[in-house]
């Protein structure tokens, strides 16, 4: 068999990239069962203590339900907000409207996550605008929303946004306009149109845009540790704590490994329940 | 289709995304600032501005964050090209699995894939920060900046290669030819979705770096903990002016519909 | 219920899709918007349903103004090209969706949905998915679905452009008795002549955004008054004419090929005025061959140029020492059949010929 050369030039990169993408779980989870002794010192027996006290830890335990409901609020709420837009972006008629929603969306996807939380600290914060505004209107909320669930939430929602919109614009395209006519022909308002057309066509849409934000919040670092302020922490920072001042990788990666599966749990479900929901 | 309340809750969404940018622009000029608050007085100056450009640990930042995301953008655009080629063209078992691998880095907690290449690169003595640096972030990037290489890819007619070829070019030059300035705008896309990546990483960098070296937005949010330092604020005005850039360099390249809807038709 | 369209314009962003045009469409008739793409006949029956709004005009039904009428209060019914069933409901509940919409429950709606269903011959079918049937079986729920509800006026967007030959000329049949059945007003848009002409009480056909003839679909083929009409609707030849002679209710017009004919007044569409020039229409079926030496009457000659067999005739095309090609149909018959290169003479009848405004 000959063996074209350019295939083989071709094929090299590509080996050195799927080692390199199957490197770190192999490790996450070998390292996973190692024995912690102190700062670098790991040793076998292969152990599932790392594991244990995963499960056993009052703190690890409630950080993954807080993380979860949090990446379960701002998911739900991007993909919300997101849909109009995302629905604007599919149907208008409008290039010049398309064209400057479409580029907010692009910059605030590429923007910087630390910015864009940074803004928020502008406005949650203790001096800041929300502040001012509920002192002018003279409802006392404004200044302790900081460092909460609630900001975080917010924050995320935020991040996840843009690419909320972006995963619903095609399957909202898939929609033929003339099945809203027949409906309307039918009798239905635009109201009824909607609910009994519309949302229902558009669940695969919102299901993949779920799963996205889902797996982007779950996974957030920099937001809890700008909005959260040490108080509200994700899993993410909880395992940069543990490995980066005592070097425990073995609990790091135990950590990790829950995180995957407790993702991979909460996007199933969230998938489940939205087809569900979608079927009512 | 309700037209007040849709178009209004258009509007705000959009509003909703831009004015938080907005606030940040006008307090880094405040002269008085402190993070959180709100110019009180109408006291403007770059006084920050240049404290930022003089802080070594801004600079220094910046300038192995560019190194690092640009050298991130170069190689994933390479494999990327490889990856993308192999996968458009030739069909054979397991390609699907493949292309599921090559996309699953996104289920990954940034944390993870930070830890585990920290803890492999402490195993295999490699301390070269930059290096360590370049090699996590390809691996976060590469998921993202592989799909509008396969776009451009799909969406290339390959019989105009084929006619090349048949016209007498051999394979590599009827590629370099015909097939490469047609997916120039994919490659462009890709290169700038790796850079913007790898330069907003925090959750893998945050575990390669070390006392030297420190990307961009490690060194930002460390001078965020430590204190209500406003330069933070001046460094956030410069991210938003490289993403301006980068968002206008893709609106002249592909347009912003087009790359939207080839990278996320799916 | 009797629908009227009063100095419709109505315009998609700045083009303008219809201009002032007057549509009336009585109880219980079946009318046909006939004409080419981009005529205006699909815009014309968006403003009927209230799918689009007109820039000028008014919409009557019954008498009653309902321009301002959302579609979804209008009492309407429509059927669309690509039959628009929803795509997420079994048939079942795409037919029932217009009686859920009316409050009616579901078993109250069951009833009825097996009656539309039997009419449309597709009973049984109420599990089935829309992607699981063919074109003519989706169309037959769009059908059942569009008058379960009983509208007042059942409007077809070219309902059957997408199904196969044999199957579009058997829906013909079927829609049409359906209709008569059920007593309901209807507004057909189609660009196939033959449809227009089988199903239709009466016919209109529009070109460019204006209605030009109204008429019965024997009037529309035997009286065109334009020569889009004309040329639209079947086939027909056309001859340059001038009028020599005007003489109370006749006139005699020469035409460009040397004959003359003596016509009634009535057979002119236009001004009677010597000197004027104008069209003179015949069609191919209404011309006979014959051998130069038998020929009797007005006629001209020339040569054979082609033979197309069509099955159920034949047509000729005869080419004139004038350059010009004449059409002639024959019904095939046992006398011998003139062969290509054949030199013939086509008489011409007068009492088939019409004469129009001149248009080039």
């Amino acid at each position: 068999m000959r063996i074209n050369p350019g295939l083989v030039l071709l094929l090299l990169p590509l080996v050195c990239l799927i080692l390199l993408f199957v490197a770190p779980l192999v490790n996450i989870f070998g390292v996973s069962f190692y024995h912690y002794e102190g700062v670098l010192d790991y040793r076998l027996p292969l152990t599932l203590q790392n594991y244990i006290h995963t499960f056993q830890s009052g703190t690890i335990r409630s950080t993954f339900l807080r993380t979860g409901m949090i990446a379960l609020y701002s998911s739900i709420l991007a993909v919300v907000i997101s849909y109009p837009v995302s629905y604007y972006l599919s149907w208008s008629t409008n290039r010049r409207g398309r064209a400057l929603v479409m580029s907010a969306i692009v910059f605030s996807l590429f923007a910087s996550t630390i910015a864009r939380g940074l803004s928020w600290i502008y406005i949650l914060g203790p001096q800041g605008a929300a502040g001012k505004i509920s002192e002018f209107l003279g409802l006392g909320i404004g200044s302790h929303v900081l460092h909460t669930e609630f900001s975080v939430v917010v924050g995320l929602t935020y991040i996840a946004m843009p690419f909320a919109t972006l995963t619903m614009i095609s399957p909202l395209q898939k929609i033929r306009p003339v099945i809203r006519d027949a409906a309307m022909m039918l009798g239905a308002s635009r109201v009824e149109t909607f609910l009994y057309i519309t949302v229902p066509l558009s669940i695969p849409g919102i299901t993949a845009a779920l799963a996205v934000c889902l797996t982007l919040t779950l996974a957030a670092f920099v937001i809890p540790l700008m909005l959260g302020g040490g108080i509200v922490d994700m899993v993410s920072n909880l395992i940069f704590g543990r490995v980066r001042e005592t070097l425990n990788f073995p609990l790091g990666s135990a950590m990790s490994m829950a995180l995957l599966c407790f993702s991979i749990a909460v996007m199933y479900l969230s998938t489940v329940a939205t087809k569900r929901l979608g079927r009512a | 289709m309700g037209e007040p309340v849709y178009g209004i809750s258009v509007a705000l969404g959009i509003v909703f995304l831009l004015v938080p940018a907005l606030l940040i622009i006008v307090t880094s000029f405040d002269t008085n600032g402190i993070i959180g608050r709100l110019p009180t007085s109408a006291n403007f100056s770059l006084r920050w501005y240049y404290s930022f450009i003089e802080d070594t640990k801004f600079t220094d930042g910046f300038v192995t964050s560019l190194i690092v995301a640009s050298s991130c953008g170069a190689l994933t655009t390479t494999t990327g090209l490889c990856a993308s080629y192999i996968i458009t063209r030739y069909a054979f078992r397991g390609k699907n699995l493949l292309t599921e691998l090559l996309m699953s880095p996104t289920v990954f907690p940034g944390v993870a894939i930070g830890l585990s290449f920290m803890y492999m690169f402490i195993g295999l003595g490699l301390r070269q920060a930059v290096l360590n640096l370049i090699i996590a972030h390809v691996v976060i990037s590469f998921p993202l900046g592989l799909r509008p290489l396969i776009a451009a890819f799909e969406t290339f007619d390959i019989t105009i290669e084929k006619a090349a070829v048949m016209l007498g070019a051999s394979r590599l030059r009827a590629f370099r030819e015909v097939t490469l300035p047609d997916i120039i705008p994919g490659f462009i896309a890709a290169y700038l979705f790796a850079f913007a990546i790898s330069f907003d990483d925090v959750a893998v960098a945050v575990f390669l770096t070390d006392v030297h070296t420190t990307t961009f937005p490690v060194a930002m949010l460390a001078a965020f903990r430590r204190s209500v330092d406003p330069r933070v604020n001046v460094g956030c005005v410069f991210l938003f002016v490289m993403t301006v850039v980068i968002v206008f360099i893709i609106e002249k390249s592909i347009g912003l519909e087009k790359l939207v809807r080839s990278v996320y038709a799916r | 219920m009797s629908v009227e369209l009063r100095s419709i314009t109505a315009m998609y962003g700045d083009v303008v899709a219809v201009k002032n045009v007057d549509l009336k469409v009585r109880e219980k008739e079946f009318v046909t918007l006939l004409g080419p793409s981009g005529c205006g006949k699909t815009t014309t029956l968006n403003v009927a349903a209230g799918l689009l709004r007109p820039k000028q005009g008014r919409v009557y039904l019954d008498g009653e103004d309902i321009t301002d009428l959302p579609p979804y209060q209008r009492g309407m019914s429509m059927i669309f090209q690509s039959y628009a069933l929803f795509p997420h409901m079994n048939v079942f509940d795409n037919v029932r969706f217009g009686l859920k919409i009316r409050g009616m429950s579901r078993q109250e709606s069951e009833g009825r949905v097996r009656q539309a269903l039997e009419l449309v011959r597709l009973g049984g079918y109420e599990k089935r998915m829309p992607t699981e049937l063919s074109g003519g079986e989706q169309q037959r729920v769009a059908l059942a679905r569009a008058i379960v509800i009983e509208p007042k006026v059942l409007l077809l967007d070219e309902p059957l452009s997408n199904l196969d030959a044999k199957l579009r000329i058997h829906m013909r049949s079927e829609l049409k008795k359906i209709q008569k059945r059920i007593g309901v007003t209807a507004v057909y848009v189609t660009h196939d002549q033959a449809e227009a002409l089988t199903m239709s009480d009466e016919v209109v056909v529009m070109n460019k955004g204006a209605i030009l003839q109204v008429g019965r679909a024997t009037e529309i083929y035997q009286r065109p008054r334009s020569k889009f009409v004309a040329d639209f609707i079947g086939e027909i030849n056309f001859f340059e004419g001038t009028i020599e002679e005007v003489v109370r209710d006749s006139f005699r017009i020469s035409s460009n090929l040397g004959f003359t004919l003596s016509l009634p007044n009535d057979r002119l569409v236009g001004e009677v005025s010597t000197g004027r020039k104008a069209l003179i229409c015949i069609r191919p079926e209404h011309l006979r061959l014959t051998e130069e030496s038998k020929s009797a009457g007005v006629c001209v000659v020339g040569n054979v140029e082609d033979v197309q067999f069509t099955g159920a005739s034949i047509r000729y095309l005869v080419e004139l020492p004038s350059g010009e090609a004449v059409q002639v149909r024959e019904t095939y018959s046992n006398q011998s059949l003139p062969s290509i290169g054949q030199r013939v003479s086509i008489q011409i009848d007068s009492s088939l010929v019409s004469v129009l405004e001149y248009e080039l």
